[in-house]
């Protein structure tokens, strides 16, 4: 659990704008959650309008039901406000852009464990496939904030199935990240999948990269754990999960993880009822919400 | 306007503050959403339902959004008795409200063995017996069988002096009948509902929703279902009923103290709002001022069924 206080904001919308096909950027003021934010972090917002002054029923206003998770892309300290991107991919996101600029969300966080910081003297490769990019922005950007690492030592490698959404990579550029497209259409960049890039990323130019960090669709993070085993090369995934609570109450949002010291009560390939003995699997299951969405890059089974 | 209206309520020898209780599984062992909501805003908390040793649950994914509600297949993935007594009480037992702790497991000898640790335990108020954990295959399920639920309850009974709540399912024919069987058995409370049965499809990839293809629903869906079961069981015993199901607001219980609960717990609310449960005893406590109610005990199964024509068969 981490020790960063959780807040809960009725947050002021500032900026609400669609930014590619289906793709969203909003801005939200919330100066406490702003200010303790660190890359990876997410938040946990009700997408639809729940101001009391609505004479609905409460479960009315609450449609859809559960808050949804997005990662922090963005942060502005000074003016309190921090910046997430979105994709429509149901109810939730679909309500979420009729929103306008001074309505309020409300909004809870920072939520999660947070990427380990990118250090002077490793040069690390983030590797993103689509909406997956959001915590890698924030990385970029507080990297480049801080200073304790060069931008130079930062490639990333963005992937998206075409241009109109691979939005955010001028802000790489803006922070003097290297970036590297490939589009499943071939509309710009390298025509197939970012983890091709990656190969031939680590094929040509090794010693570009010391750490890797993954967040994307499950097949593209799979490839990014096959081909970091094969290279030696450390890193960190970040994933996602169904999350009804966000806050490690629920236990719905779990991971497989292989661990080589499994406590044999928490494996998952016991059945009820089965006697010690028959607790054979060295798995266990892990909250995303709590003891992820980061974890180390070869300790989940995806 | 008058004086605060007077909010406690007794389940038999516990006294609450308020009737609002958090419900198990909706607020893991309190010390998660105690880092931002004042626990002692609640009448009480439930904690996570325990077994003998830590569980793993269900392979994931373990919820799905539905209509007003959601479906999840936890699968009891807890810390275990062991490690919620060294680990979890002492938070615990700091917190100013009472304690309720869900026990669960598969074979009697399960719940023997997690009563009596707890009952060894200091700072516990009562136990909630899950009965009816709809999620664990191949584990009995106590309370669809009156004589099974009534030998659990019995056996429990015997080595424990913590008050007893008996946990019911509303998966079952007649959930009056199971009520009676347990408050005979000893139980000295019962709360109800647990989740319904219930399933969801991704038609695109023709998968279940669910890695454990059923699971519980839960949420403002199955509030009608849940009165009408605290209604039924109120009808057939003398036991205080505690009342489960969708309760997002004081409106909502208010509805199930008129149909014949004493308290209420809320569950799935809590996830959407982690100030659920203080919100819905403070609007309970605004809609009595309101209305001219003095104390909440009053509401306690004030149902007003107009005529005997009209008045549903309950009796067999
Ligand atoms: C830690 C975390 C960070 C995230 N960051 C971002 C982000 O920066 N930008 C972004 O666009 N999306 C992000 N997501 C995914 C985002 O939460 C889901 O797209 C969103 O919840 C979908 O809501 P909906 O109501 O529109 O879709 P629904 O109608 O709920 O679902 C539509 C589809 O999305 C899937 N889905 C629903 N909820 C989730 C979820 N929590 N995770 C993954 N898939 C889901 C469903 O299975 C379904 O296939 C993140 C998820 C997590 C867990
Ligand atoms: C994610 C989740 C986990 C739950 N886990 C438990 C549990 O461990 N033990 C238990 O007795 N009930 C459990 N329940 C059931 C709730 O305590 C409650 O009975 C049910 O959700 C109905 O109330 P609600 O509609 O307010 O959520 C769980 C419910 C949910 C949604
Ligand atoms: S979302 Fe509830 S435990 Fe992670």
């Amino acid at each position: 659990m981490s020790t960063i206080p959780i807040c809960q904001y009725d947050a002021e919308i500032l900026t609400n704008r669609e930014i590619g096909p289906s793709l969203y950027w909003i801005d939200l003021l919330a100066p406490e959650i702003t200010r303790h934010a660190l890359p990876g972090h997410f938040v946990h917002l009700i997408a639809s309008d729940v101001s009391e002054d609505s004479s609905r029923q409460t479960w009315l206003r609450h449609t859809p039901l559960l808050r949804r998770p997005f990662s922090i892309a963005e942060r502005d300290p000074e003016r309190g406000v921090f910046g997430l991107i979105y994709r429509i991919v149901g109810g939730g996101t679909e309500i979420l852009a009729t929103r306008r600029r001074g309505e309020r969300v409300d909004v809870l966080g920072p939520l999660g464990r947070t990427f380990d910081p990118v250090r002077a003297g490793r040069p690390v490769i983030m590797v993103a496939g689509g909406v997956g990019v959001a915590p890698f922005l924030s990385l970029a950007q507080e990297t480049a904030r801080d200073g304790r690492a060069r931008p130079e030592d930062m490639t990333v490698l963005f992937g998206a199935a075409t241009a109109g959404l691979l939005s955010g990579e001028e802000k790489f550029r803006e922070y003097g990240v290297d970036v590297r497209l490939a589009t499943d259409d071939g509309t710009t960049g390298h025509h197939g999948l970012v983890t091709d890039l990656l190969e031939r990323e680590l094929a040509s130019s090794p010693r570009r990269c010391a750490y890797l960090y993954a967040c994307g669709p499950t097949p593209m993070m799979r490839r990014c754990q096959e081909i970091a085993r094969e290279a030696g090369i450390d890193g960190q995934v970040s994933l996602e999960g169904i999350m009804p609570c966000g806050v490690g109450v629920c236990m719905a949002c779990v991971v497989a993880c292989a661990a080589p010291g499994t406590d044999p009560g928490t494996d998952p390939g016991a059945a009820p009822g089965a006697a010690p003995g028959e607790r054979s699997s060295s798995r266990r299951y892990e909250r995303v919400c709590d003891a992820g969405p980061v974890f180390d890059m070869q300790e989940v089974v995806l | 306007m008058t004086a605060q209206p007077d909010l406690t309520v007794n389940i038999g020898a516990l006294k609450l503050r308020n009737p609002v209780l958090a419900a198990s599984g909706t607020f893991g062992y309190g010390s998660e959403y105690g880092r931002f909501v004042d626990l002692a805003d609640f009448g009480g908390i439930v904690t996570k339902t325990l077994t003998p040793e830590p569980w793993p649950g269900n392979p994931p994914p373990r919820a799905a959004e539905t209509a007003a509600g959601m479906l999840n297949s936890i699968g009891l993935q807890n810390v275990g008795v062991e490690a919620f007594i060294r680990d979890k009480m002492p938070y615990l037992r700091t917190v100013d409200t009472a304690l309720i702790v869900n026990v669960g497991g598969g074979p009697v000898e399960e719940f023997v063995h997690v009563t009596e640790r707890l009952s060894d335990c200091e700072g516990i108020d009562a136990l909630e017996i899950n009965m009816s954990c709809p999620n664990v295959s191949g584990g009995m399920d106590f309370s669809t069988d009156p004589r099974r639920a009534a030998e659990l309850v019995s056996t429990l009974r015997n080595i424990t002096g913590l008050p007893l709540i008996a946990k019911l399912t509303p998966n079952v024919t007649d959930i009056g009948e199971i009520a009676r069987s347990v408050e005979e058995a000893g139980a000295d409370a019962i709360s109800a509902i647990n989740t319904l049965r219930g399933m969801a499809v991704d038609i695109r990839t023709r998968r279940p929703m669910l890695g454990a293809v059923t699971g519980g629903l839960s949420g403002p869906a199955i509030k009608p279902v849940a009165v009408a079961a605290v209604y039924r069981i109120a009808s057939q015993v003398s036991v205080p009923v505690i009342g489960i199901g969708g309760i997002m607001s004081g409106e909502d219980a208010v509805e199930f103290l008129v149909a014949g609960a004493t308290a209420v717990q809320v569950g799935t609310a809590t996830f959407v709002e982690p100030r659920a449960g203080p919100s819905v005893a403070r609007t309970l406590a605004e809609w009595c001022a309101a209305s001219g109610v003095h104390t909440v005990r009053s509401l306690i199964g004030s149902i007003q069924i107009p005529s005997p024509e009209d008045a549903p068969c309950h009796r067999s």
